[in-house]
């Protein structure tokens, strides 16, 4: 797992992340996997998510900021890294004025070729071949870590290993897969 | 009879407070007596009442009180035995009180089967307020706010308790007191949620415009409409339009809420079984 | 142990809170954005020997809490604005009765069922003033998920001191967001408990104070004691009286015990430069944005914030003296309404001290940016 430097985590800089898409696609639960290694790796943390009818379907996010400094304004203004799963999230946050901005996206579920600031994966696929399709969001998000690394994978990995089911390992496979995908292309 | 119930009165804050004629007293003197033979001492035992000329019941009992806002004596007794299931629980209210503004309540503690025995003055009226028709006022009859007569049903208190759950539903009036007081007892003993609906005289209010203008007159209405149930059962449908039924209607062996609860902590680790 | 940083959101902070603070009772009604303290309730009284209980509504949830707490257990319960709305009836009766008991209202944009999801500060003055009637009112405000644990904890402190329901304000961004908080330890705690009365049940007189100046202690139905617990005006041992001298005696101690204890109950934090260009004065979520511009001002900008904690009673001293401190210095009250404690910010420091709001009322959180631009304008 040490394929990639994660020298940004030890800085006491504010880290925002976004990780958007539609209701159903866990984005909830990858933000609290974030915040969650985050706090364990002993940083400071916010997480915040879209409630209501937006985590039943239509447009979700799950907002995780992170610092070594106590964090003020908990929602992202700012975003460094945006894991976008859907075509919708991927136009919001691409039009975002930041040069330091990247987002992440699914080439199967947005097809629109590559800009400048954005990086495609074909996670869809991938999951399918391995089988792992409902782990899917696990695989997006360990490319986005190995690109964006606000957390160490570490803690992500040892959270994904605390949950043995079927469920659990596939969540685990799929996660080293993304940090794989990103790190070999 | 023993004269240990006075323990359950506050003697120095008599005279009652309300009308000649009303039933009010003797339904507080009902319970005092069922009090005593059961032996509950007075600082087991919490009266919860809401608004309204019963919601006075408290000013004159030597037992713990918390004297609420108006509809809610059933909610704030809910708390109570929520909380500690080993108290005596009693709500007194009239019919404004549990079967119109605290409808709710009433519903949902009888579907609760919270160990709460709820005793209701029922006078047909808002007594405190002036003579206002209530959820239980009859079709027609009037009322200082129905006086071309009510173009509402009352309800049957009793029919609504044993339709929500309550496991033990009693009828009594101010005339046949050996009813009622058998009938408080029984509930008093019941682990879940009980009612003693009383029918009670309001000759100032409900008499005067319902031709029962005197004490005597409310009092002759309760003795010839109240009949045991074991009778009422065996009249004919015309006359049990007359009439209606009194003593222990219902009775229903589920578990109180407490007996529930109690198992959902034993199984969290809250309390040893 | 201690160092220990869980990862938790707002409302889940609050049940912590409560636990830690020996809460043993929950009833309540199911309402976004606070039903994650209901839900957690549940799943953990049980467990600890204490109830839960899901009520008709909330005026009955708030009639429930009375009732257990005058059974010695502490008791809360948590709703949002239109849940705190009929909570107010009964919300009289706990001051009327002096029964101590925590509200927490995770407040959401209104008015009626409004933007049912999303965040508000506009319960301010309701959770002062909307029971009817003269009183006082305490009321907490966290803006960060260790302030929901922390004034939670309070709340019940104080609710037993006083012998006064405590609101907790929070909010749809408090209450949902999770962040990095510390527990400390239970030894680490001490709680107020409730403790016997100094007299015998013959002598004890429910209304009224102690040595100590606060009222005197609360027995839980069924001890030797009697309580009578009355919503209508009563005398000192809660017995009904319509004599006006002893109306006027009750309202008035009901009144001053809260009013008297601002000096203590008042929590609140000032952060920034020494010499600002601009004093915000904020709490809840709002304070976060405000603390944002302070952390890391813009060029050319130097603002300090004044957080309050507590909002009622409220802190007239500390807002005076704190303006008082910075000569000149114009004040700003950012805050998702459409201006209430501004009000009472510009009735402390009187009309000639420049003081604003900054307001937004449309389900959506204050941004740094554009409280930003909105100082920049004020102070030039």
């Amino acid at each position: 797992m040490n394929t990639l430097a994660h020298e940004d985590t030890c800085t006491n800089k504010r880290r925002e992340v976004v990780l958007a898409g539609s209701g159903g696609q866990g984005l909830v639960f990858l933000g609290r996997l974030v915040g969650q290694a985050a706090a364990r790796a002993g940083l400071r943390v916010v997480q915040t998510q879209s409630y209501g009818v937006a985590s039943r379907g239509g447009f979700s996010k799950s907002e995780v900021i992170v610092s070594e400094a106590p964090i003020a304004y908990p929602m992202a203004m700012d975003p460094w890294g945006v894991l976008a799963l859907t075509d919708e999230a991927r136009r919001m946050y691409r039009q975002g004025e930041s040069a330091n901005r990247l987002v992440v996206f699914d080439r199967y579920l947005s097809s629109d070729p590559e800009a400048a600031g954005e990086r495609g994966f074909p996670f869809t696929q991938e999951s399918r071949s391995l089988n792992i399709e409902g782990s899917f969001n696990l695989m997006a998000l360990g490319a986005f870590l190995a690109l964006r690394p606000v957390v160490p994978y570490a803690e992500v990995l040892s959270i994904l290993r605390e949950d043995g089911s079927a469920r659990g390992e596939a969540n685990v496979e799929a996660f080293q897969h993304g940090v794989h995908l990103a790190g070999d292309s | 009879m023993s004269r240990s119930y006075r323990k359950y009165l506050l003697h120095d804050k008599f005279p009652l407070f309300w009308c000649g004629g009303c039933g009010n007293g003797i339904i507080i003197a009902s319970l005092a007596r069922a009090l005593a033979r059961l032996g509950v001492e007075p600082h087991r035992v919490v009266a919860t009442t809401g608004i309204g000329c019963f919601g006075k019941a408290d000013d004159y009992l030597a037992t713990n009180s918390i004297h609420g806002t108006h509809g809610r004596a059933l909610a704030f007794a809910s708390g109570v035995k929520g909380a500690n299931p080993d108290l005596t629980v009693v709500s007194l209210m009239g019919d404004g009180d549990c079967a119109t503004i605290g409808g709710n309540h009433f519903l949902h503690a009888a579907r609760r089967n919270i160990g709460i025995t709820a005793i209701v003055s029922n006078n047909l009226n808002y007594g405190m307020t002036g003579g206002q028709y209530s959820a239980t006022t009859p079709l027609g009859e009037y009322s200082s706010t129905s006086l071309y007569g009510n173009p509402e049903e009352g309800f049957d208190l009793c029919e609504v308790a044993r339709a929500a759950g309550a496991s033990l539903v009693a009828r009594g009036t101010v005339y046949h007191v050996g009813v009622l007081d058998r009938a408080l007892e029984e509930a008093l003993q019941n682990p879940g949620f009980s009612l003693v609906e009383v029918m009670s005289s309001c000759p100032v209010h409900y008499g005067r415009r319902n031709r029962l203008p005197s004490p005597v007159d409310m009092m002759n209405h309760w003795k010839t409409r109240g009949v045991p149930i074991s009778r009422f059962a065996k009249l004919s449908p015309e006359k049990q339009m007359e009439h209606f039924p009194i003593g222990v209607l219902h009775r229903r062996d589920r578990d109180d809420f407490a007996t529930r609860y109690r198992r959902i902590q034993q199984d969290a680790g809250g309390v040893r079984s | 142990m201690s160092a220990q940083r869980s990862f938790v959101q707002g409302n889940e902070a609050v049940v912590e809170g409560a636990l830690a603070a020996g809460a043993r009772y929950f009833a309540g009604y199911p309402i976004t954005p606070s039903s994650e303290i209901a839900e957690m309730a549940a799943r953990k009284l049980p467990g600890v020997g204490g109830v839960y209980m899901q009520m008709e509504d909330e005026i009955a949830s708030m009639a429930a809490i009375i009732g257990a707490s005058l059974t010695g257990k502490k008791s809360f319960t948590a709703t949002s604005g239109p849940g705190l709305s009929l909570m107010l009836e009964n919300l009289g009766m706990a001051i009327m009765a002096e029964v101590p008991c925590v509200i927490v209202d995770v407040q959401r944009s209104g008015p009626s069922t409004g933007l049912a999801t999303k965040p508000a500060q506009a319960d301010v003055m309701m959770a002062r003033w909307g029971s009817h009637g003269d009183h006082s009112a305490i009321v907490l405000a966290p803006s960060s998920v260790q302030e929901c644990f922390d004034l939670t904890v309070r709340a019940f402190d104080l609710a037993e001191q006083l012998r006064h329901p405590v609101l907790v304000l929070s909010d749809a961004i408090v209450g949902h967001m999770r962040e990095d908080v510390h527990f400390p330890e239970p030894e680490a705690l001490d709680p107020i408990t409730r403790r016997d009365p100094d007299v015998g049940p013959e002598e004890y007189v429910m209304h009224a104070d102690g040595a100590d100046g606060l009222p005197v202690p609360l027995p839980p139905f069924g001890s030797k004691y009697l309580v009578r617990a009355n919503s209508s005006a009563h005398d000192p041992s809660g017995y009904p009286s319509a004599d006006p001298g002893l109306a006027r005696a009750n309202i008035r101690r009901l009144h001053d015990k809260v009013e008297d204890a601002v000096e203590w109950i008042s929590d609140y934090s000032l952060i920034g430069p020494d010499e600002p260009d601009v004093l915000l004065i904020s709490y809840g979520a709002s304070a976060r944005t405000a603390e944002q511009l302070v952390v890391d001002p813009p060029t050319d900008s130097r603002p300090a914030l004044l957080k309050l904690r507590t909002l009622w009673p409220f802190p007239d001293r500390v807002i005076r003296d704190t303006v008082a401190s910075f000569p000149g210095v114009p004040v700003v009250v950012p805050e998702m309404n459409l201006g209430q404690i501004v009000r009472e910010v510009q009735r402390v420091v009187g009309k000639e001290h420049p003081c604003y709001g900054y307001h937004r009322s449309d389900g959506q959180p204050i941004e740094p940016g554009e409280l930003h631009r909105f100082v920049e304008d004020v102070v030039t």
